[in-house]
């Protein structure tokens, strides 16, 4: 054969292959009766009693909690009942009695009883991994008769906060309480919720299906099928969302909202959420353990630019270190505003010479808005004579420096978010004094802040508006104190097909659609 | 060659895989940060992070760990991974399939399209196919793998609706599993519709990683094969009458074998350092996306782990090209 033919041959050859993909043009296999939800990362651990990321999009939809917290306006909430109708405590809080809701059953076919929260919850404590320590109040749990549960506590707790977690609150089947985590491992999943884990393939696609026997019944137009799909890639996400590949895309990055709010086909949903970021200043290396240079630090930071230009409105201004719209939140405390001329009176009320306010700040890299607001920052603070040197890297090597006194920097960036609905999360989390340090990264030590807090979190279960009051005050304090940069409470974006309706976001479950609810209403 | 320079050669292969699990080894432990991170979670508490430390053996001293670790990964076991929390072994066996297809057929598109070409465009020089190949070479290399990538997507996924836009495949697997390969699998079952499917989904990746390794083998064959047709030889054997089509196909394209096997090894080594963007871009479920997953969450027994893998492939593909190097050269045969 010439080489003349065998170019021939093989240009014609690619061109059929061609040909004959493009007379046959890809098909998308798609069923009406199937929601699909881009997710950019796959399923950690199936485990309920382990999970802690965002397993939760698929164990939300497989598990059920005791019952569900409903947020209502400004902070306001009521808990809708799941697999608990109703619920009692006693008056100091250390005894919680729940009453199961019966003829419910697990997919494998067991009734659900008051055993199985026993054991499902007991696995959490046992395992002791991912939101374990929500439960560690629990001393134990009783079981009178199939419906009721007793929870009795060594301290108080508020058992109906924790009980309607995203973590480590699932009641699973009896059947797979006793199991080893390895069970669990290559997917196995076990609980009473609409939808039944089908199929699951490694970074590629879960596939759930219609629970048949669900207690809360098929009668509505629901999805009988969902497939969760797994692209790690924003750009092949916006792709599939404009093609109608999947119904719903999940983390589009900032930049491409607006081009996808033009088409007709898809509709760009903005939802509050209980995350919020914020710059911890140190409150124990010179020059941020001086509250003058801190102080001067809060008016230096352009908030409205980072909200508006940076965060693209995909955040709000931050007003407490507690976010808006969970119960808590401190309202009226004033403000820090971008104020110059204030800030460079604050540099001078610190009485330190301007050649020695050199400051450090680390910040996750992979973040672009860190990234923009710490740039944003260093241009601001040279201008009052603050050199700030940045120090971008990955979390687990900002973190493990963060933590010791020695090695830790100026400012290091944070995003927080609670484990179950509570404040204190917050303000125990990041600021209580902790020995060893894990998450105080503003090495803030109050007595008087602590003793607050602690009181507040013991009340949590017995008294709630005067724990609401406590943490209110510990909030003002932080304030006071200028303990960090608190600068945007963000909001969660949802980008998905206008053919798909229903979609209703809860702060509480912020990384989770209740796939459920939802119906397709065109075909 | 003798069987002792097979054998020498062997052993030198397995000292380059051991000093890269000795590399890997040393450098993620002098990397800052603590990997705990990964492992534990969001929000840990201390005890959560001590128990994960003393569970994963990062409580003990460096050497002790350096002796667990070898003399685990002499029983082929990789350690765990911090990420996901499975056995790296168990990631990597899954995924390798699906890189090791990928790269393979972009290498067998690459040589089929490459050398004839390349050996065309020395065989007319000044030739439009000449010029064609100059340029679809210069371009290929210089366009970013990860931006043809998308552009590809775009057109053929998005606009022409022709090709689907990420992934392996989009029907069920084969029903018998011989060699983990679709297409071959797909093909041996006589599960044509399958295989289209499977066919559809690599096309793109696969042309992806041409573009990028496809100027290096027409490069080197007709730079080889230009060299070639200037020899002594090749003039006298046009002189003895003997047929122009003989003279390129024995004489000629004998002489570029040995540079086109070189660069074939190498171009392997590109490619699988190409699954790395290709694999994210496509979300084609093999080892490069588990390496940036991996790279991305500091999940270092994961690192180490496909790092290794991929120093065996390399090797193991080097250790082959040695011995096809002695079937199609007998001179190195006569110096082994």
């Amino acid at each position: 054969m010439s080489m003349k033919s065998y170019l021939f041959l093989l240009l014609l050859n690619s061109a059929i292959l061609f040909l004959w993909s493009g007379c046959k043009r890809y098909t998308r296999p798609g069923d009406p009766q199937e929601v699909s939800y881009a997710m950019y990362e796959d399923i950690k651990d199936w485990d309920p009693a382990a999970a802690f990321s965002l397993e939760v999009m698929a164990l939300g939809n497989i598990y059920e909690p005791l019952h569900w917290y409903e947020p209502d306006s400004a902070g306001a909430y009521h808990f809708r009942p799941a697999l608990a109708k109703t619920y009692e405590k006693d008056a100091n809080g250390l005894n919680w009695t729940f009453h199961l809701r019966r003829g419910v059953h697990f997919h494998d076919g067991l009734p659900f009883t008051s055993l199985a929260v026993k054991k499902s919850i007991e696995r959490v404590k046992r395992i002791g991994k991912g939101a374990a320590f929500i439960w560690d109040a629990v001393k134990n749990i009783e079981t009178p008769d199939d419906s009721t549960v007793i929870f009795r506590l060594s301290r108080p707790a508020p058992i109906d906060l924790i009980a309607a977690s995203q973590y480590g609150a699932w009641i699973m089947s009896p059947a797979v309480a006793d199991c080893s985590e390895t069970y669990f491992r290559w997917g196995k999943a076990d609980g009473t919720g609409p939808y039944m884990l089908k199929n699951w393939e490694q970074n590629r696609q879960i596939d759930l299906q219609a629970f048949p026997d669900y207690w809360g019944g098929w009668q509505g137009k629901h999805f009988k099928q969902v497939t969760l799909k797994i692209i790690s890639e924003a750009g092949t996400r916006i792709q599939m969302i404009r093609s109608g590949e999947v119904d719903f895309a999940g983390l589009i990055p900032p930049e491409n909202i607006n081009a996808l709010r033009h088409n007709p086909d898809i509709r760009v949903r903005i939802f509050p959420s209980w995350r919020n970021m914020m710059f911890l200043l140190n409150t124990s290396r010179f020059p941020t353990d001086n509250r003058w240079i801190r102080r001067a630090l809060l008016s230096a930071f352009d908030y409205r630019a980072a909200v508006e230009y940076i965060l693209q409105n995909f955040a709000r201004r931050a007003t407490a270190p507690v976010p808006a719209g969970i119960w808590g939140h401190a309202v009226g405390l004033p403000q820090p505003q971008f104020d110059l001329i204030k800030a460079r009176r604050f540099v001078e009320e610190s009485g330190i010479p301007k050649d020695k306010l050199k400051l450090t700040l680390s910040y996750v890299a992979s973040v672009d808005a860190y990234e923009k607001c710490a740039i944003m920052l260093q241009n601001i603070l040279a201008k009052i004579g603050i050199r700030l040197e940045l120090q971008p890297g990955l979390w687990n090597v900002i973190w493990d420096r963060a933590k010791k006194t020695e090695t830790a920097p100026n400012m290091v960036s944070m995003t927080w978010w609670p484990s179950y609905p509570t404040p204190g999360d917050w303000l125990r989390g990041l600021f209580h004094s902790q020995s060893p340090n894990l998450f105080n990264l503003s090495h803030y030590n109050n007595p008087d802040f602590d003793q607050i807090v602690d009181r507040a979190a013991e009340l949590e279960a017995a008294d709630r508006p005067a724990a609401i009051a406590l943490y209110q005050q510990a909030q003002r304090i932080l304030y006071d104190d200028a303990v960090a940069i608190f600068f945007a409470d963000l909001k969660i974006r949802m980008v998905q097909r206008r053919s798909v309706s229903g979609l209703k976001a809860n702060p509480a479950y912020d990384t989770m659609i209740y796939f459920y609810n939802l119906q397709r209403t065109e075909q | 060659m003798g069987v002792a320079y097979f054998i020498r050669r062997f052993f030198w292969s397995l000292f380059v895989i051991f000093a890269v699990a000795l590399v890997a080894f040393v450098l993620v432990r002098v990397l800052p940060g603590d990997p705990i991170a990964a492992w534990v979670g969001d929000h840990p508490t201390q005890e959560q992070i001590d128990r994960a430390r003393s569970e994963l053996g990062y409580d003990q001293p460096v050497y002790i760990q350096a002796v667990k670790y070898f003399s685990r990964l002499m029983r082929g076991d990789l350690g765990v991974s911090l990420r996901t929390r499975r056995p790296v072994w168990d990631e990597i066996r899954r995924r390798f399939a699906a890189t090791f297809e990928l790269t393979t057929f972009a290498m067998l598109i690459t040589l089929l399209l490459g050398a004839p070409i390349g050996l065309a465009a020395a065989n007319h020089p000044g030739h439009w196919l000449s010029r064609t190949e100059k340029a679809l070479s210069l371009t290929g290399v210089a366009i970013p793998i990860f931006w043809l990538g998308m552009l590809l997507q775009m057109y053929f996924s998005g606009s022409l609706n022709w090709l689907p836009l990420q992934g392996q495949r989009a029907l069920p697997k084969p029903d018998k599993i011989y060699s983990g390969l679709l297409l071959l699998d797909t093909l041996f079952n006589g599960e044509f519709d399958k295989f289209a499917d499977a066919l559809q989904h690599i096309l793109m990746p696969a042309l992806t990683l041409v573009a990028a390794t496809f100027g290096i083998i027409t490069r080197t064959v007709r730079n080889a094969a230009a060299q070639t047709l200037n020899q002594d030889y090749i003039r006298t054997a046009h002189a003895y009458g003997i047929r122009r089509r003989t003279v390129l196909y024995v004489y000629v394209l004998k002489n570029i074998l040995i540079p086109l096997i070189t660069v074939s090894g190498l171009v392997y080594g590109y490619l699988l350092g190409g699954t790395f963007l290709v694999e994210r871009v496509f979300d084609w479920p093999g080892l490069g996306q588990l390496a940036v997953l991996s790279i991305l969450t500091d999940d270092l027994p994961a690192v180490t782990g496909v790092a290794l893998v991929y120093a065996v492939v390399y090797t193991f593909i080097n250790y082959v090209l040695d011995v096809i190097y002695a079937g199609v050269d007998p001179r190195l045969r006569k110096s082994a």
